[in-house]
């Protein structure tokens, strides 16, 4: 079975406004790296919103189609549950943290699905590790710069397991340094056979991906193995891709 | 001194009720110097006192002359041939006002040295439902933020060449009129924001839900809150 299955999907935030998503049909395969990219405004972030079931349940919007994560229909299960199938780290941290400390922030998922105190603490530990941000514990996360604040989002997110990541744009604010502790951290996640789903517009970055996606005005353009795609320089300027 | 924060809650419910029953400046400033002395005793800079005072000063001026204006008996303080402006009681109404604010705001003051995270563990320990206590967290935490996003709304009108000095009172309330849907609208994109955020992390997924931390009275905390409620107690009674 795949991880996420999307048939068919389209999206428009109100009924009678444009469909920002036309007719998207993927799979992606357990333990698979897909990378979504594209021109600003194709839908790249309305896609991971459907993927994780907010765009589904929060939004005003009409959303057509079907996805399926872990072979459940995003749509039918409540937000809440489908945290623990699909992690979603958005494009903005700010709009993603609000506790007072990093250690807090981190916690917080752990502690919605009932771990035991021992277990929420080993969890805020690994991650923390993992993501090199151990000395950021005690911090307000407000007060943090925006590439720290992006990988405080992402610990949030990796401590309550999911089986499927969704990373909007999580390396956008990094310095070199952190883009490399982020890659590096992405594929022991794949390796640990985590299903990962992240958009993102520096492809030099993430070419150790399985696939690549590209979206142009809310359709699919190209979907395919991420150097095959990333060797047709052809077509990446047609779609303005290139540097 | 490392007391729980459940304990300082009790020592603010103590000291405002107080604040609140007293009605004479002489007691006020009694209760003034008991608060004083424990926010030394809790290592609170006096000067962060100031500052959170500061932003009241206005109200407290209005409160104090308004009662000095309208409260009569006693001795007339000031007159103006045969009317009489201020008397000895509105002097001294206003002025217990006054003190009043200072007791509650500086008693509150003490609150600030624990965190958000204690504040919700405590309620939550005390009963209170977790989404509550959270709620009461979440509006402590973001109310400066709306007044920071007002304050760059402000800021953004300005740097459009509106100088806010020279435009009359009548023109202000109409600019203020038209910042004030943008300020409301991000204020409920926050709040919609938020609770994606919080249910994209499970919350609310199952119906309890277990804590990191805990938090556990040790004897001075029950013998900190026997002496605060029972000395409350008995001024409140005599």
């Amino acid at each position: 079975m795949d991880a996420v299955t999307v048939k068919d999907l389209s999206y428009q935030y109100w009924s009678e406004g444009p469909w920002v998503l036309k007719n998207i049909n993927f799979q992606v395969a357990r333990g698979e790296m897909l990378v979504i990219t594209g021109l600003s405004g194709c839908g790249k972030s309305t896609l991971c919103y459907c993927l994780s079931g907010i765009a589904g349940h929060r939004r005003d919007g009409v959303m057509q189609g079907q996805v399926l994560v872990n072979g459940k229909d995003v749509q039918e299960l409540r937000a809440a549950s489908l945290a623990l199938e699909a992690g979603m780290v958005f494009q903005d941290p700010d709009t993603q943290l609000f506790s007072s400390s990093v250690e807090d922030e981190i916690a917080f998922g752990p502690e919605n699905i009932c771990l035991p105190p021992g277990d929420i603490r080993a969890r805020v530990d690994n991650v923390l590790d993992l993501l090199g941000i151990s000395s950021l514990m005690e911090a307000n996360p407000y007060h943090l710069s925006g590439g720290e604040k992006h990988l405080v989002a992402l610990a949030a997110v990796l401590a309550l397991d999911p089986p499927v990541l969704i990373l909007d744009e999580v390396m956008s604010r990094l310095d070199k340094q952190g883009v490399q502790r982020v890659a590096d951290v992405l594929k022991r996640l794949r390796a640990a056979g985590k299903t990962i789903i992240a958009v993102e517009h520096r492809l030099e970055t993430v070419t150790f991906a399985d696939q690549l996606m590209v979206l142009a005005k809310g359709t699919l353009a190209r979907l395919g193995p991420i150097e095959t795609i990333l060797a047709d320089q052809e077509f990446l300027a047609a779609q303005h891709l290139t540097d | 001194m490392t007391l729980d924060p459940r304990t300082k809650m009790v020592i603010v419910i103590c000291l405002s009720t107080l604040a609140l029953i007293y009605n004479t400046p002489e007691r006020l400033l009694q209760l003034l110097i008991v608060t004083v002395l424990l926010l030394l005793l809790f290592r609170i800079d006096i000067r962060s006192v100031w500052v959170y005072l500061k932003r009241f000063l206005q109200l407290m001026l209005v409160v104090f002359i308004i009662q000095c204006f309208f409260t009569r008996g006693g001795e007339v303080l000031l007159s103006l041939g045969s009317v009489e402006l201020i008397s000895s009681q509105g002097f001294l109404t206003g002025a217990s006002l006054v003190l009043r604010i200072i007791v509650v705001i500086s008693a509150a003051l003490i609150l600030t040295t624990f965190s958000s995270r204690d504040f919700i563990l405590g309620l939550v320990q005390w009963k209170v439902p977790y989404e509550l206590a959270f709620m009461v967290t979440i509006a402590m935490r973001f109310l400066p933020l709306f007044r920071d996003e007002f304050v760059n709304v402000v800021t953004a009108v300005q740097l459009r060449g509106v100088e806010l000095k020279q435009v009359s009172w009548g023109k202000k309330i109409e600019l203020f009129r038209c910042l004030l849907f943008p300020v409301v609208f991000g204020a409920l994109l926050k709040a919609q924001q938020l609770a994606v955020a919080m249910e994209s992390r499970g919350f609310r997924a199952y119906p309890r839900r277990t804590y990191l931390r805990r938090l556990d009275f040790i004897l001075v905390d029950y013998a900190v809150m026997l002496i605060f409620v029972t000395v409350t107690i008995i001024l409140i009674v005599y």
